[in-house]
């Protein structure tokens, strides 16, 4: 059995780490040597994700798109905003791993080369890109594709790191259910019951949103690859990303009382069809991935044997409806920044006369932040829930309910009139805020403040459709 | 109260709260059985009717086949409500999704009364012209937007204008969707087969777990056959 190991994040200006090197080296043969139509290509794979040529930057006209029949059936499948995100990409994982293995036997390399992962989550200095992904080349002059321009400022020469708000994932972690219904303004594990055709906005999955969201934001910035889900899969470190939060499915599940969807329609209802290493296509449905030992993997640190089958023995806690008890009237908006510390502030002002009393006792609060939409560079935002005016926001974690990410703003915007999706939707559990401001009796019951403060200096103008509170 | 009826009243309490659409469910069993007439006497070219009767049986038809599959949007549209407005909110959503129809209904019931739209092979014309309808790349477009949804205010004229802003923007893609297949089931006299089906072919589209375009051309297809085959008889 396979075992993804953590990725070396060591500066090593002499030996090169030898998996990153056969990575790199099947990346140049699956780039320089395959045809945009080999399912096996670099670009191929990156399409399967999405694909959009106006921001192709390989497009040549010597190397042509394949039938439309072909990017009908394999192309910009990601599975976002959907109880499918986890599943579809471990399915997506694993028959790159398979594709790049047998690229790196192509070039010599070892037969039994793996996928790393990049846990940012273990130290300050595993938040910064992996070394060997900010080097043009290689000691002795080799080129190295794990190298991609177009990352965020100073992400490359590792001046930049992402933030601990980029990579929290207690909050993921920490749910029981793994999916909720799409109409609910809740949020669990791994997403909504959405059919992969809807077209409504839901909300992010715990996962989703953060670490995922946030890693593609700050690793792409405004310009970068990782920054827009039509080029996300063409920066190496993308996989390896994903690597990460294919084994935080695992963590999760592996905590006690967790259970994966059982329902058939997640686990036999929908089919993905990709190409494995040998361009032979392959359907897959959630049922074969629920267990990595048999997709042949693990993660390192994680022992083979996981705990007696989880699924079949804990029944899905029953959880109480959720009570919308106060919104925003009117779509706002979020207007750009030159500052960090310029907050634009959201009050509630339904709740003054619906009144928040339903609060008390909640033992939910979640903040339901809705119809998101962004312009050319929507990035993230910090948001905070009874921040006093004018106040620093550095001066207030306590008051810091979670942060959210546009990834796939700008790819959004530009399908508008493909997509019915308008802008984006996220849950933020407020109910820790919500205790500790009733402990000190300074929770105002009739009206929560919210503030959105960017992240980034780069930011456009974002609209906001709408700011509810909910409860149970 | 006994104890039956009061174990019987929280059961309801309990589906009304877990379920707040459950009467637009109601509403569209009893646009069913209104139909029953219609489905019961229907001839495979239809019969002519008048305008106002025509009108009345487009509308029921498309409350019983139209509620059922929107079920979903009806409670989202409870869910982004306040509790004191759900009820409010829902009929908003419906109203604005049925708007569209009962208008082009209109049109429908008035061109119904001429003898030319009783020839008998018409309904075939229009499952098969609803079948090359679906194979267009706009049909798939249409689909996705009727699942669309806006953001609702919460109280005051804004949130009843929200809720039937909601109710149209999803009830326009789903006549532009589906408008072909529903003037086939009238041209038909509301027939049980074109009903049924039509409600069956609509649902397998718009409830699956993945895209299957071709449950509607071929269901409208053999929907064409059928009423061709009727018509040859």
């Amino acid at each position: 059995m396979r075992v993804r190991k953590a990725v070396s994040i060591a500066r090593n200006a002499t030996t090169p780490d030898p998996t990153l090197l056969w990575y790199s080296r099947a990346i140049g043969i699956m780039r320089t040597r395959r045809k945009f139509a080999d399912p096996t290509s670099w670009r191929f794979q990156g399409a399967v994700h999405d694909y959009d040529p106006s921001t192709d930057p390989y497009k040549s006209p010597g190397d042509p798109t394949p039938a439309t029949r072909i990017q009908t059936g394999f192309w910009k499948k990601c599975q976002h905003s959907s109880w499918f995100f986890v599943p579809w990409h471990r399915m997506y994982l694993f028959f790159f791993e398979q594709i790049v293995a047998a690229a790196v036997v192509e070039a010599g390399g070892p037969k039994d080369w793996t996928l790393p992962y990049w846990d940012y989550t273990a130290s300050a200095a595993a938040r910064k890109l992996p070394w060997a992904f900010g080097q043009p080349t290689w000691p002795g002059g080799e080129t190295n594709y794990l190298y991609v321009a177009r990352r965020a400022p100073g992400i490359n020469a590792g001046t930049t790191s992402l933030s601990p708000r980029d990579v929290e994932t207690a909050t993921a972690l920490g749910k029981l259910l793994f999916s909720t219904s799409k109409t609910s303004s809740d949020v669990e594990f791994g997403g909504p019951q959405v059919q992969n055709h809807d077209g409504g906005v839901y909300p992010f999955g715990g996962v989703e949103s953060s670490p995922h969201n946030h890693v593609h934001v700050s690793v792409g910035g405004p310009q970068g690859f990782m920054y827009d889900p039509t080029l996300a899969a063409l920066d190496p470190i993308f996989w390896l990303h994903h690597a990460n939060i294919d084994r935080l499915w695992e963590v999760w599940i592996r905590e006690s009382n967790r259970l994966n969807p059982q329902q058939l329609s997640w686990l036999k209802g929908s089919k993905f069809k990709f190409y494995d290493a040998k361009r032979k296509v392959v359907t897959m449905t959630s049922s074969e991935v629920t267990d990595t030992r048999k997709l042949d993997y693990i993660y390192d640190g994680m022992s083979a044997i996981r705990r007696a089958v989880l699924e079949s023995v804990v029944a899905a806690p029953r959880v109480r409806r959720l009570s919308m008890i106060g919104a925003t009237q009117a779509p706002l908006a979020l207007e750009r920044s030159a500052l960090h510390t310029v907050i634009s502030t959201v009050a509630l002002p339904a709740a003054a006369s619906a009144g928040l009393e339903g609060v008390a006792g909640a033992s939910t609060v979640l903040l339901h932040l809705e119809n998101l939409e962004g312009k050319e560079n929507a990035g993230s935002y910090d948001v905070f829930v009874n921040l006093p005016r004018r106040a620093d926001p550095g001066d207030h974690p306590q008051l810091h309910a979670g942060r959210i990410s546009m990834f796939g703003a700008r790819a959004a915007k530009r399908r508008v009139r493909d997509h019915a999706r308008v802008g984006f939707s996220f849950v933020l559990d407020v109910t820790r805020i919500y205790q500790a401001l009733s402990a000190a009796g300074s929770w105002d019951p009739e009206h929560v403040r919210v503030s959105l403060v960017p992240v980034y200096d780069w930011s456009d103008e974002v609209k906001v459709g709408r700011i509810s509170v909910n409860t149970r | 109260m006994t104890p039956h009826a009061s174990r019987a009243s929280q059961v309801l309490a309990r589906l009304a709260d877990q379920r707040p659409e459950w009467w637009a469910l109601v509403l569209a069993v009893a646009a069913w059985v209104a139909m029953l007439p219609h489905l019961l006497s229907a001839s495979p070219s239809g019969h002519p009717i008048s305008f106002w009767d025509g009108w009345r049986a487009w509308t029921l038809m498309v409350i019983a086949m139209t509620v059922p599959l929107i079920l979903e949007s009806v409670r989202w549209a409870a869910e982004r409500s306040l509790r004191s407005r759900q009820l409010r909110a829902m009929m908003g959503y419906l109203v604005g999704h049925l708007a569209p129809w009962v208008v082009f209904g209109a049109v429908v019931a008035w061109t119904h009364r001429a003898p030319w739209a009783h020839l008998p092979w018409l309904p075939s014309l229009a499952f098969g012209l609803a079948a090359v309808w679906a194979l267009t790349p706009l049909y798939p477009r249409l689909v996705g937007w009727s699942h669309r949804t806006l953001p609702l205010a919460p109280k005051g004229w804004a949130a009843d204008r929200d809720c039937l802003r909601f109710g149209f923007a999803q009830g326009v893609p789903c006549l532009g969707g589906c408008w072909l297949l529903m003037v086939g089931c009238t041209l038909t006299g509301h027939g049980p087969v074109a009903m049924v089906g039509g409600t069956l072919l609509s649902a397998a589209e718009r409830m699956s777990w993945q895209p299957r375009p071709w449950v509607v051309p071929l269901g409208c297809a053999a929907l064409a056959v059928w009423y061709g085959l009727a018509w040859l008889s």
